[in-house]
């Protein structure tokens, strides 16, 4: 039984590994231009199926997941100077919406390009075990693993050490004063923009080989998505993370335990009480203004 | 998402009503092609739904997605009344509405807490929810399988006459008439007290709240009207369409429906009406190429938003924008032998008592222990260099703050703690630093719009006469007198973002003069006006001042202050360190120290 | 004083919206010089300031910098041209260290420049080193002012614009801040200095110009506005009414 359980943990972990990755992306975007991009599921995807015909071409899945991220990054570049950029003096709202057609823009594209029907590939990887005291676990799966925690590594060395780095968590905290010392809020924005996107690539990129892919994937990522931002905390990097891992072993749980159809049930029910109960987060508090 | 709003007019838009009642008769009854009656009726279902999102997104301003969860449970549930419990389609129609309204209240009450992307985030996640129920509990709704054979309604007996719509044609007329029917309240609702309070909440949530409009209850009550919409036209779509399946009624139906509000124009009447009609048509017209119709819509959305987001109606009336229009006639109004200013008269002659006041924001205390009292129909000034707290203490007295501690006692009741819309019906009122205008509606609306504000004590009597909803002439006339009185009338019919700053200024008082207060907080009336316009202000605050109103005025302009208040009230660092007679003020050692600096080598 | 100001200003007009903040303003800043603005709340010093640095357009006149008309740049663009603003409310980066928020004013220059420039700004305020690794937010208002002048003088700049240095804090610590304005850094930065503490800032400044509702009132040096009674009217009006303004 505790096998069982503990399995159960691991791959609410694995899953925990995408969530994190798709949910950072989210809200650095937030974080620093207040924008919520529906569409950003859709990069997910994008992403997944970047590395499924990269891995066709080149039987490689380092070049899979590298393809996706160049991929995705480039795109998040895109949208944000034709579509985010231009409605910056509009209600924040406005830009809400149009991610929503961007959204559909994107999986229906999916669609007429790719067809309906699923795809997936395996990699040598999948099939491998590793044994670890009495569980055993998919190679695959450690690989991932070790792949988004590297990524996180990477990401806060990043955001401490560097000063591009810094100068997007200043951004986040004050975005007019980085002005004031030189530095262009929007190509700051940008930037924002291509990291969020290229981490969801990230995701897709490395959870390819786990999932098939379908064109409306994106859909269910993002709402998972924002159910681990609102956990963690708009704009709170820490506490997405965190929300990320603690969903996917929630969900996985619930899942192994409850029952396999309420699954995806599990993580919207989490979403709908966090925004009843607690809505800006474990951590944030709300702070009064005058007016 | 806003649109220029006026309150509908009684003129053209009866002939363009009655023009549409007769469309709606004749157009389906006389059609024979099936296909065709297929579209209209999808029309009409798709009018009601928009006209429904229109409530609590158009008009209110709160963007929901889950519209088409209402629409999934009232299809569903009347469904079910019908087959499973028996009941009569006449009777069941009208009960999912009700029932889908209540659930909407209920979800609402909770929800309508959050603001902007919160709540669109808790009605996505309810828009899943409502799919996963509905496709789980097999046992009630037969799951993905989904529910078949849903019958014609059974005709309604009328003594000697049937009335029977079992035919497509029938079926579609009734629809058809329905979304006239809602047309029709809406119309009616843009008009009603309700209405205009839902469209100052969409300008200005906080504005409005401060006007005495209770926000959360207006929010709640429109959510409940949206859902009882959704319901509606889920019940007449069930039984035209026959089968339902759960996937109908998920995230993609209500994007569908928002896009339809969008690009038809959020918060206007005939927008929604063009938005359902073009997207229902167009993707007929698109069949050719069934995988690029949602790639087109999509990148409509992005197009609309990007270069008219206020969707086509209204580029169309920008078109055609007339300055005057839009008004009920009124009957030219006799001078009034009652004044427009009537106070209700204070109990108290110590009207504003504050005592031991503090206000701390994380560390830095903005207001550290002020005392000071406003008796009835004074004018005192407020005035203190810049961070002394000024604003903070019109914002605590009217309720926009919360204080750290201290009391704030108002004709003897203590309001410190009360919502900012409580302390209004108490007799507070107020204008505002930067200008918080209701900018899309017109100058009268926004005087209406605080003239009789919904909040609880008066609604629940109000709905029961249906006077929330209903259409009060007396209203205009009441707020066109309010705008004789600062000098606005020729203005009523503009949009009140068209006025100039002097202008917009005035507007402000006579929108705080709604209310009726006892007690009016001007906080820097005369900043950025030029000396013609400081002149009527200045008679303006004298009439108030007649009338027996109290006025508590934070000013810079020190030559304009000290020429109408009968005392002053200095305060440095959250502090008082002056009260007392204006002459006094300007001369006081502590108050010149302030404002001016003390020298550096005198200690 | 050079012939060529290094800053001026022509005819400036600058309106919120449909509100007129400031009407017509000229004034010039030479090199060396301490200026400052004065006036009451809502005077239109703080818009001026903002108008500067890039952060608002004019609705007409011309600002130049060193000869160049500032309206085609952004407001980063100015930063780099060599003025930099420390702005009202002091705006530092709360959850940054001190040091970063430090390193951001040079975000540009190379390691090497950067710490030559961060040593200097840690010797003109000790107070930055002590505090070096702290965060922001936990500083005093004194220290946040100092850290926010700090910061905007890793850029190097040629002007430096003070809005209201003395906003929110105590006397002494008023003190301590204007200690430095006028010792170490006069002389080696130009500075234009809003202030409502008139008698303060007319201690440390060269020369002022008083605003009125938008509108210069007077100007000359500091000894001889100190002496004006306009200024004292500026602030605290007096028992005159003005004629415009009067009902008849």
């Amino acid at each position: 039984m505790s096998t069982i359980f503990v399995e159960q943990v691991l791959n609410g972990f694995v899953n925990g590994c995408g969530y994190a990755l798709i949910a950072i992306g989210l809200t650095i975007v937030y974080g620093i231009l207040s924008v919520i991009n529906l569409a950003h599921g859709e990069i997910f995807m994008i992403g997944a199926f970047v590395a499924y015909f990269a891995y066709a071409a080149t039987g490689s899945y380092a070049a899979a997941v590298v393809g996706a991220v160049v991929v995705t990054t480039l795109f998040g570049l895109l949208i944000e100077r034709v579509i985010f950029r231009p409605l910056n003096p509009q209600p924040r709202i406005n830009s809400l919406v149009a991610s929503v057609g961007l959204s559909l823009v994107l999986s229906n594209g999916a669609l007429w390009v790719f067809g309906g029907v699923p795809r997936y590939y395996t990699t040598p990887l999948t099939n491998d075990v590793l044994r670890i005291g009495f569980v055993s676990f998919a190679a695959q799966r450690a690989v991932i693993v070790a792949a988004t925690l590297a990524t996180i590594a990477a990401l806060a060395l990043f955001y401490r050490g560097s000063r591009l780095g810094k100068a997007l968590r200043a951004a986040s905290q004050d975005l007019e004063a980085c002005s004031l010392v030189g530095i262009e809020p929007g190509r700051l924005g940008a930037v924002a923009f291509a990291l969020g996107a290229g981490l969801a690539g990230v995701a897709g990129g490395l959870l390819s080989p786990l999932y098939t892919m379908t064109y409306d994937m994106g859909l269910l990522a993002v709402m998972k998505a924002f159910a681990v931002v609102i956990v963690g905390g708009f704009g709170n990097v820490t506490g997405t993370i965190l929300a990320g891992f603690l969903l996917g072993i929630a969900e996985s749980l619930g899942g192994g335990f409850v029952s396999p159809a309420y699954q995806d049930t599990i993580v919207f029910l989490i979403l709908v009480l966090a925004l009843l109960i607690r809505p800006t987060g474990l951590i944030r508090e709300h702070l009064e203004e005058n007016i | 998402m806003s649109t220029s709003k006026r309150i509908s007019d009684g003129g053209a838009s009866t002939l363009a009503n009655l023009l549409a009642l007769a469309v709606a008769v004749a157009l389906p009854l006389s059609l024979d092609n099936q296909y065709y009656l297929q579209i209209l009726a999808n029309i009409g279902i798709n009018v009601i739904l928009v006209l429904g999102l229109n409530v609590i997104t158009g008009i209110a301003g709160q963007l929901s997605l889950c519209q088409a969860s209402f629409f999934g449970i009232g299809a569903y549930a009347c469904a079910l009344l019908v087959m499973r419990a028996g009941l009569s389609f006449w009777l069941a129609l009208p009960a999912v509405t009700v029932v889908t309204g209540l659930v909407g209240l209920i979800v609402g009450v909770p929800a309508l807490r959050l603001r902007g992307h919160y709540l669109v985030m808790l009605t996505l996640g309810l828009a899943v929810l409502t799919v996963q129920v509905l496709t789980n509990w097999a046992s009630l709704t037969r799951g993905p399988a989904g529910l078949i054979g849903i019958p014609w309604p059974a005709p309604l007996h009328f003594g000697f006459f049937d009335l029977s719509v079992a035919t497509r044609g029938r079926y579609c007329a009734m629809i058809l008439l329905i979304a006239l029917g809602v047309v029709v309240a809406t119309q009616r609702l843009l008009a009603s007290r309700l209405g205009v309070s839902l469209l100052a909440l969409r300008e200005d949530e906080r504005a409005a709240e401060l006007m005495g409009i209770d926000t959360r209850l207006c929010k709640v009550i429109a959510f409940a009207i949206s859902a009882a919409i959704g319901g509606l036209a889920g019940g007449l779509y069930a039984h035209f369409a026959k089968i339902l399946a759960p996937d109908e009624f998920g995230i993609m139906e209500s994007v569908n429906i928002l896009m339809m509000l969008i690009i038809g124009g959020s918060g206007t009447v005939w927008g929604p009406v063009a938005g359902a009609t073009l997207l229902t048509i167009l993707p007929e017209g698109l069949r050719v190429f069934p995988e690029t119709r949602l790639i087109v819509y999509g990148a409509l959305l992005i197009v609309v938003i990007l270069y008219c987001p206020n969707g086509l109606i209204a580029a169309l009336q920008r078109l055609r924008r007339s300055r005057t229009g839009g008004m009920a006639v009124i009957p030219a109004a006799p001078p009034s032998p009652a004044p427009a200013l009537r106070p209700v008269p204070p109990a108290k002659d110590d009207l504003l008592v504050v005592r031991g006041l503090e206000k701390r924001f994380g560390g830095l205390a903005a207001i550290s222990g002020v005392d000071f009292t406003v008796h009835a129909g004074e004018i005192v000034g407020l005035i203190g260099p810049n961070g002394s707290g000024k604003t903070t203490m019109l914002n605590l007295i009217s309720g926009a703050l919360r204080p750290s501690a201290g009391e704030i006692r108002f004709n003897g009741t203590p309001i410190s703690g009360l919502r900012p819309s409580e302390i209004s019906a108490q007799g507070v009122s107020r204008t505002f630093q930067k200008i918080r205008l209701f900018r899309d509606l017109s100058v009268t609306d926004n005087v209406v719009a605080a003239l009789a504000p919904v909040r609880v004590p008066s609604v629940a009597p109000s709905l029961w006469t249906g006077r929330v909803l209903g259409w009060d002439p007396n209203r205009q006339v009441h707020a066109i007198r309010l705008l004789e009185e600062v000098g606005l009338a020729p203005r009523a019919d503009d949009l009140s973002r068209a006025l100039s700053y002097g202008e917009q200024r005035m507007l402000e008082i006579a929108r705080a003069l709604a209310a009726q207060p006892r007690l009016l907080l001007l906080d820097e009336p005369a900043a950025g006006l030029s000396g013609a316009d400081i002149r009527p202000l200045r008679g303006v605050i004298r009439r108030l001042h007649a009338a027996g109103i109290a006025v508590l005025l934070v000013e810079h302009h020190m030559r304009f202050l000290m020429s109408i208040v009968t005392r002053v009230i200095v305060l440095n660092f959250g502090k008082v360190i002056f009260d007392g007679p204006p002459a006094e003020a300007r001369h006081h050692s502590a108050v010149v120290g302030a404002y001016l600096g003390t020298r550096r080598d005198v200690r | 004083m050079s012939a060529e100001p290094l800053l001026s200003l022509r005819d400036v007009t600058i309106a919120y919206g449909r509100a007129i903040a400031v009407r017509a303003l000229s004034l010039d800043v030479h090199v060396g010089e301490i200026v400052a603005i004065l006036g009451a709340n809502g005077a239109g010093k703080t818009t001026t300031l903002r108008c500067i640095s890039g952060l608002l357009r004019p609705a007409q006149g011309t600002v130049r910098f060193r000869g160049e008309d500032l309206a085609p740049h952004s407001a980063a663009e100015i930063v780099h041209l060599g003025v930099s603003h420390v702005p009202e409310g002091r705006r530092i980066f709360p959850q940054l260290t001190v040091a970063d928020n430090l390193e951001l004013g040079a975000y540009f220059a190379p390691k090497p420049e950067l710490r030559r420039r961060l040593q200097r700004v840690m010797d003109i305020f000790p107070v930055l080193a002590e505090r070096a690794g702290q965060n922001a937010g936990t500083l005093s208002g004194g220290e946040q002012q100092m850290l926010a002048i700090g910061r905007a003088l890793m850029a190097e700049p040629k002007l430096l614009l003070l809005d209201e240095p003395s906003l929110g804090l105590a006397p002494l610590v008023v003190e301590a801040v204007f200690e430095r304005l006028s010792g170490v850094l006069k002389g080696s930065v130009t500075m234009l200095l809003v202030e409502q503490n008139a008698r303060l800032a007319l201690e440390t400044a060269d020369r002022a110009y008083v605003l009125e509702r938008g509108e210069l009132v007077c100007s000359g040096t500091s000894a001889a506005v100190a002496a004006d009674e306009r200024v004292h009217r500026a602030y605290l009006g007096d028992d005159e009414p003005d004629a415009a303004e009067e009902q008849p």
